[in-house]
């Protein structure tokens, strides 16, 4: 579905607060070839593993752009999401200390036709909190929330690419969330 | 006397409690089997079942995207150890076509996590179409109906 060699990357704001990263998987910057032997030394998981119906991953083209995924953020709190044809907004509202929700609104439009509503329908399986591609995601937030408490006095740092948040054509990054925080430290005081 | 709908109660409490227990017992390999092989499988909130929206927050509509549920789970996702305890009440055959039944049930679900901590997971309603297979009941159609907006930011076993 998705390789590091695909064209992609991530486009920041500058002064860090927004982004928006985008992967267009049809096209290789490397070439299928070169892509696959790069690929080749890296392990699986698990390999062969392959899904009965794999229907739910083909896609529509609907903007002309090639891409196929863009995720858009918009400080400090909104999030748009096109993954493949499931497109939704994500609204993340801090609820205390120890709580945070996190509202989806997935859309569909009347012109539609059965085959693109069906994908969309099918392509929420990807993300939330049942998202074949976000379980991980959901699972890990909640195991650094409940390990902080206790350890406010304590610090780590994982460090990926240097400190800046600049614009890059690669998603091998973590410039875009370093940017929310050049962008939320300043105004939080910290 | 008429046995018949005495019998067909006695069938549909059984495959409910197969279906929890299979779900409950961590035997999800069998869980694909409780359905037909054009069935339909999603997880929804009240709110949205009542507003006709047709969104599920695990969304099937074959028997094979079932097996890659459970594929998924045990090969490729990674996820907190966890047990449910289904509780199933209250069933009631809500309306009967050619060969098939309309039944709803209530469902209760309590997650205990690998810590100890247990948490009410789910409570909602099952809306459900069984119909005859090779004389055994089997789903074609399962819509999980939660009552709570909100779900954990984990639902890795379904419901």
């Amino acid at each position: 579905m998705s390789r590091l060699t695909s064209e992609g990357g991530v486009d920041i704001a500058d002064n860090g607060a927004h982004h928006a990263s985008y992967t267009r998987n049809k096209i290789d910057r490397v070439g299928a070839a070169e892509s696959d032997q790069l690929y080749a030394g890296i392990p699986s998981l698990r390999e062969n593993f392959r899904l009965a119906d794999p229907g739910f991953l083909s896609m529509i083209e609907e903007f002309g752009d090639d891409t196929t995924t863009q995720i858009l953020s918009v400080f400090p709190n909104f999030v748009l999401q096109q993954i493949q044809n499931s497109i939704a907004l994500r609204l993340v509202l801090p609820k205390g200390p120890d709580k945070t929700e996190l509202q989806w609104v997935y859309l569909g439009f009347e012109e539609d036709t059965p085959e693109l509503s069906a994908l969309r329908l099918a392509q929420a399986n990807l993300v939330g909190p049942a998202g074949y591609v976000s379980m991980e995601d959901g699972a890990v937030g909640n195991f650094i929330q409940r390990a902080l408490p206790g350890a406010e006095s304590e610090s780590s740092v994982l460090e990926m690419g240097g400190f800046e948040h600049v614009s890059e054509p690669n998603r091998t990054t973590e410039a875009s969330i370093r940017g929310f925080w050049h962008s939320y430290r300043p105004l939080m005081g910290f | 006397m008429e046995t018949e709908p005495i019998v067909r109660r006695l069938q549909l409490e059984q495959l409910y409690a197969d279906y929890v227990h299979c779900l409950d017992a961590d035997e999800l390999e069998r869980w694909p089997e409780f359905f037909i092989e054009d069935c339909f499988y999603r997880v929804t909130s009240a709110e949205n079942y009542e507003a006709g929206l047709p969104l599920g927050l695990i969304y099937a509509t074959s028997r094979n995207m079932l097996k890659d549920r459970v594929s998924a789970l045990r090969e490729a996702n990674i996820y907190e150890p966890q047990r449910y305890r289904h509780l199933v009440s209250s069933l009631r055959v809500v309306g009967e076509a050619a060969a098939a039944l309309d039944v709803e049930a209530n469902l209760l679900v309590v997650r205990t996590m690998q810590d100890g901590g247990m948490t009410i997971f789910a409570a909602g309603r099952y809306i459900d179409r069984v119909v005859r297979e090779r004389e055994v009941w089997k789903f074609a159609r399962k819509e999980v109906v939660l009552d709570s907006r909100q779900i954990d930011t984990l639902l890795a076993i379904p419901i």
